[in-house]
């Protein structure tokens, strides 16, 4: 045995005899504080909001011979001329980068590879596949480029990858941002010029979540170092233009959460909501398609209620919406294309799931949707033009199929494709 | 009752249960605490602030079985919270003495801890947490990552660090017979 395995044989021994000490007898106050205590309903406890581990329920690929591998990869090229050329010849202007649009392809990933769903016929189409392991991310707000992550080699646990994009209505090959900087927890968001995309990433040395932005041809990258983004939220482009970021940050008082907007160009930043000690942010935030409104939840840390909120991008005109009588928690806000309706999840006491509600942001009737979401919680997304709701729950730690929601009656339909990781839905021209 | 059904009590509101379940635990704590702190007192706070943490969110916890990881990643994320918003101010070290040590208690063993100890307060938080979880508490390395949020990469990268300062320091600190006894008392 060298010295090195002895060491740290010993280590554990070592240690418990550093940190010898006298019994904590003062479990007993904390048993006493506890003992008057509330517990916390279910689908309020923080896990369901921090991001999950993308890459530790991906199944590894395995590798496969030479061969095959050719056939694959010139399968793959055919099948993305074939697409290229379908996509071109349907697709000749672009949508806004922001509000309505017409709803084009789903982007859906299954076993490392990325595919094109059309959701009116429900038949997929592979746009790339081989042995590497790819993961969608979305499209670009015109709809012409679609995003997707890499992933390395897998480690047994987390792994990193790089970003790559896909010309839509074009045979070109993948073009990559050529940096291992994407972890299974990333956020990811594209900008409305299209050609750049923001993402989170960790600083190896400290470690700390930053925000980089990045030419999606990898042209430009710049790391927002001075910025101290906490681990979830991710990062959101602010319409009309992109030039400010909204992310969420540690509050002053470093037990509770702001959110703020970081100028991308000067790298200042500036308060949008602040808390104090007895609020904190609930999940997920998102700004409305005309970059004037924000929609964001808030939690009472006495009480444990989260409500619903809508405040001016400037920080001014908070008020509380869609509140219904008797709801404990109304969380998870999703403006639709129009900026008129709310897509929220909202749990009732005694209750531990959540249902997805629509609520009208001028105080119209709500349309319930007809299912529940559990603390693992739910990926969803507004289709483009507004008329019905992409969406995965997660039950178990396991993803079920993707289902659409109605907006308008809150009927639930299990899509028609093969069960897939959803991506996002692509935007196109009316 | 065994440790499970212990904790679906406590999930559903059983004081007795959890009081049960954090006495059996506190002591581990409290050492992991002090570990990664260097401060009695803020490893007090920090076991508090994961005990009250775990009463309140324990019917997040789906699977009774991952409790005594779970309670440790409350603990340990404890210790690096107080730990970030004490950064401006020098932790001070006021480790209490030694009563029973768990190792030989011979001037070989002493020396060796002391240089262990004296490299561990060498680290930053971050880097201790690193080592308490995977060596104290035996935590495999994914395990760590997920308690920290950081790439598993991460975590080996920077144990690699940890453990090669600590060799590097007993190496400069004694010459190599010495190093042969000390690691386990006889020649390899």
């Amino acid at each position: 045995m060298t010295f090195e395995q002895r060491f740290e044989r010993d280590l554990p021994l070592i240690l418990d005899d550093i940190a010898m000490g006298p019994y904590p007898d003062y479990v007993n106050d904390v048993l006493s504080t506890t003992a008057h205590g509330r517990q916390r309903p279910g689908w309020t406890f923080p896990g369901r909001w921090l991001p999950m581990e993308l890459t530790t329920a991906r199944v590894p690929t395995t590798r496969l011979p030479m061969r095959q591998l050719g056939v694959l990869a010139l399968i793959a090229i055919l099948v993305a001329a074939m697409l290229a050329a379908y996509i071109g010849t349907h697709q000749q202007r672009v949508p806004p980068p922001f509000g309505p649009a017409a709803n084009g392809l789903i982007a859906a990933t299954r076993d490392g590879d990325l595919y094109a769903v059309d959701p009116r016929t429900g038949r997929d189409t592979l746009v790339l596949g081989g042995p590497t392991k790819d993961e969608w991310v979305g499209f670009t707000p015109d709809g012409t480029l679609g995003v997707f992550v890499r992933w390395g080699p897998d480690s047994g646990a987390t792994t990193t990858g790089k970003l790559g994009t896909l010309l839509l209505g074009s045979s070109s090959a993948p073009v990559f941002i050529d940096k291992d900087v994407i972890h299974g927890d990333s956020a990811v968001d594209m900008a409305p010029n299209g050609r750049d995309v923001a993402f989170t990433t960790y600083d190896e040395g400290t470690p700390r979540q930053l925000i980089i932005v990045a030419a999606l041809d990898g042209s430009t990258y710049h790391r927002f170092d001075d910025v101290p983004i906490t681990d979830y939220g991710g990062v959101t482009y602010l319409a009309p233009n992109g030039d400010e970021l909204l992310y969420i940050a540690r509050s002053a008082n470093n037990e509770t959460h702001d959110i703020r907007a970081l100028d991308v160009t000067t790298g200042r930043t500036r308060p949008i909501v602040e808390t104090t000690a007895a609020t904190d942010i609930f999940g997920g935030i998102s700004a409305s398609p005309d970059g004037k409104r924000l929609a964001y939840a808030l939690q009472d840390r006495e009480t444990l209620g989260v409500e619903l909120h809508v405040i001016g991008i400037d920080g001014r005109d908070d008020k509380v919406v869609g509140h219904a009588q008797g709801a404990s928690f109304e969380a998870w806000p999703l403006w639709d294309p129009q900026g008129k309706r709310l897509l929220i999840e909202r749990g009732q006491p005694g209750e531990d799931f959540a249902r997805p509600v629509i609520v009208d942001a001028a105080g119209g009737p709500d349309v319930l949707v007809q299912t529940a979401i559990t603390s693992d919680g739910a990926w969803k997304q507004w289709a483009p033009d507004g008329s019905s709701i992409l969406a995965q729950r997660t039950v178990n730690g396991k993803e079920l199929g993707e289902e659409l929601w109605d907006a308008t009656t809150g009927a639930v339909t299990p899509a028609s494709w093969p069960a897939s990781t959803v991506g996002g839905w692509q935007r196109v021209a009316p | 009752m065994d440790q499970r059904g212990l904790v679906e009590r406590a999930r559903k509101g059983d004081h007795d249960a959890f009081a049960e379940l954090a006495r059996a635990a506190v002591v581990r704590l409290d050492r992991a605490a002090r570990l990664i702190l260097r401060d009695p007192e803020l490893a007090r706070d920090a076991v508090q602030d994961g005990l009250i943490r775990a009463w309140r969110d324990l019917p997040g916890l789906r699977d009774p079985e991952a409790f005594d990881g779970w309670l440790h990643r409350l603990t340990v994320n404890a210790c690096l919270d107080l730990a970030r918003r004490r950064r401006r101010r020098p932790i001070e070290v006021e480790l209490s003495p030694i009563h029973h040590p768990a190792i030989a208690d011979d001037s070989v063993g002493i020396a060796r801890r002391d240089l262990v100890d004296n490299v561990l307060r060498s680290l930053d938080p971050d880097g201790r947490a690193i080592v308490v979880l995977h060596y104290y508490l035996g935590m495999p390395l994914p395990e760590v990552a997920a308690t920290l949020s950081i790439p598993v990469g991460t975590v080996k990268s920077r144990l690699h660090r940890a453990l090669g300062t600590m060799r590097i320091a007993i190496t400069d600190a004694t010459d190599e017979p010495q190093r042969e006894s000390i690691a386990g008392g006889q020649l390899a």
